[in-house]
């Protein structure tokens, strides 16, 4: 049943793409690196701490990770109650925010000062009717995106790729 | 004259290696990194060949002279077979010059002696016809020790690996190790007349049925990653034109992205990003799902679950780079 209709949450245009591509090239992702490594090895490039918290509920609804900056380190918070691919991929989606650079975006603005224990840098927050955001915002979360699914190709790998490889 | 469990054990042994040969053949052409594996499959399968299989012993032997050259041939095969498949699980396929040398060293060391032994006329009990002389427990000794090496080497390179995958892998090399490691015990008790006729019968007794059938679980270990990838292909291609069909119901194609390490590892991200699309529609209500396309979605994600690498929840939620517990980790609740 559709409730509204249907549009790009994000933008994915192809320079998108080629933005995310130059972004990782300069990132060297280790062959055998997990989501954890991940986030350790952007703590280091960012010289910040990051920490993972599931703190959110549905009570979120269409926010589905967002990141602080507490002052001395970075915390990513994601919803508890997503399965853990979701998970994982807003956690990806934050730290491509990280590793941009990324300004916050317009319903960052809107939401600040509900996070007493940080200052709000960004939500993977969907753009809606209700919630409209700026062209500059949508780059943003599309360059963020496309970079969530790339950092995804290389810490998700097949369970079994070491034997497919070899003996596949 | 071969015993009814060698008349079976034997030629089962050579063609499932055979057939794991031949069904390896094109991902080998295809992948440098598999092709190890697939030439140990073949060198095993020679090497069971040459214990007469499927051709008379004596003909084998014959054509070489009639002085069991076809075992010292059997042994070279098979340390070879062993050495590719456990160099192949050790490195991945990568293996410099260096790497061959203790191969190198094994095979001359049960050559060396092989030279030295009285063989003539062709015996399918050679070792055992032989055994009074050092030369023969020497050979036979040092091939064998060589697979107990080999075999402990490849259950050091897989012991933390899934053992979901790896069990057939696990059981085999560890069938083969008692098999051999009994044949050694025998073979010296009875170069030394330690032990009587019956007891050596149920010590010999032991060595084929422990080594052959060992033998046939890591060829159907090795065989069990292809079969694995082939079954989840299939099944993550049909999820992924019924997830693609819930979302073509509201009108969105999901963009084509160019990942993955090879087609089947893209082919599980797509499903990883059907899922997310799946679901920010529906966070924003832009979709509603309906049962049976709840219970697709389900089925995705447990596949997903079961068939990429991910940590537990606990893992993932406890992930940090900090020591110490930051301030806002003992404020969540005022997050909300």
């Amino acid at each position: 049943m559709t409730h509204a209709e249907p549009r790009p949450p994000w933008r994915t245009s192809g320079s998108v793409a080629d933005r995310c591509h130059a972004l990782l090239e300069q990132l060297p992702v280790a062959p055998d690196a997990d989501i954890r490594s991940l986030v350790a090895q952007v703590a280091d490039l960012l010289g910040k701490p990051i920490q993972i918290l599931p703190v959110g509920d549905e009570r979120w609804e269409q926010l589905t990770g967002m990141t602080l900056d507490a002052g001395s380190s970075y915390a990513i918070l994601i919803r508890p109650t997503d399965g853990i691919y979701y998970q994982i991929h807003c956690i990806l989606h934050e730290l491509a925010h990280l590793l941009f650079g990324h300004n916050p975006t317009t319903a960052v603005t809107r939401m600040q000062g509900q996070f007493p224990a940080g200052r709000l840098i960004h939500v993977r927050l969907i753009e809606t009717e209700d919630a409209p955001m700026t062209e500059t915002d949508l780059e943003a979360e599309g360059e963020a995106e496309c970079l969530a699914h790339m950092l995804g190709a290389r810490v998700l790998r097949p369970r079994y790729s070491e034997g497919e490889e070899v003996y596949g | 004259m071969k015993s009814p469990i060698e008349a079976i054990l034997f030629p089962t042994a050579f063609y499932l290696l055979f057939a794991l040969f031949l069904a390896r053949t094109i991902p080998a052409i295809r992948k440098p990194a598999a092709r190890l594996s697939w030439l140990a499959a073949g060198a095993g399968a020679c090497g069971v060949f040459m214990l007469g299989s499927v051709v008379p012993l004596q003909s084998i032997d014959g054509v070489m002279g009639g002085r069991n050259v076809s075992y010292l041939l059997q042994n070279l095969f098979a340390t070879v077979a062993f050495w590719m498949l456990t160099q192949t699980t050790i490195r991945r396929g990568g293996l410099s010059a260096r790497n061959w040398l203790p191969l190198v060293g094994i095979v001359c060391a049960f050559t060396v002696p092989f030279l030295f032994i009285s063989r003539e006329g062709t015996s399918p009990t050679f070792t055992h016809d032989r055994v009074d002389q050092i030369a023969m427990l020497l050979c036979t000794g040092i091939y064998l020790a060589g697979l107990i090496f080999m075999c402990a080497h490849l259950l050091r390179a897989i012991r933390h690996r899934s053992s979901r995958a790896y069990w057939p892998f696990t059981l085999g090399a560890w069938m083969v190790i008692l098999g051999c490691a009994c044949e050694i015990a025998f073979m010296t008790l009875d170069h030394f007349n330690a032990a009587t006729t019956e007891d050596l019968d149920v010590g010999y007794f032991f060595f084929t049925p422990l080594f052959f059938p060992g033998v046939m679980f890591i060829v159907a270990g090795v065989g069990s990653f292809a079969v694995r990838r082939r079954i989840r292909d299939r099944n993550v291609d049909e999820l992924a034109a019924g997830l693609s069909a819930i979302l073509t119901r509201i009108g969105v194609s999901m963009p084509e992205l160019d990942l993955g390490e090879s087609t089947s590892h893209a082919r599980l991200l797509r499903i990883l990003g059907l899922d997310v699309e799946i679901r920010d529609r529906v966070a924003i209500r832009q979709l509603k799902l309906d049962e049976s396309e709840r219970v697709l979605l389900e089925r995705a994600e447990k596949l997903l679950e079961m068939q990429l690498t991910v940590p537990m929840r606990a893992e993932l939620w406890s992930t940090s780079a900090t020591p110490s517990e930051p301030e806002y980790a003992t404020r969540t609740p005022d997050l909300l």
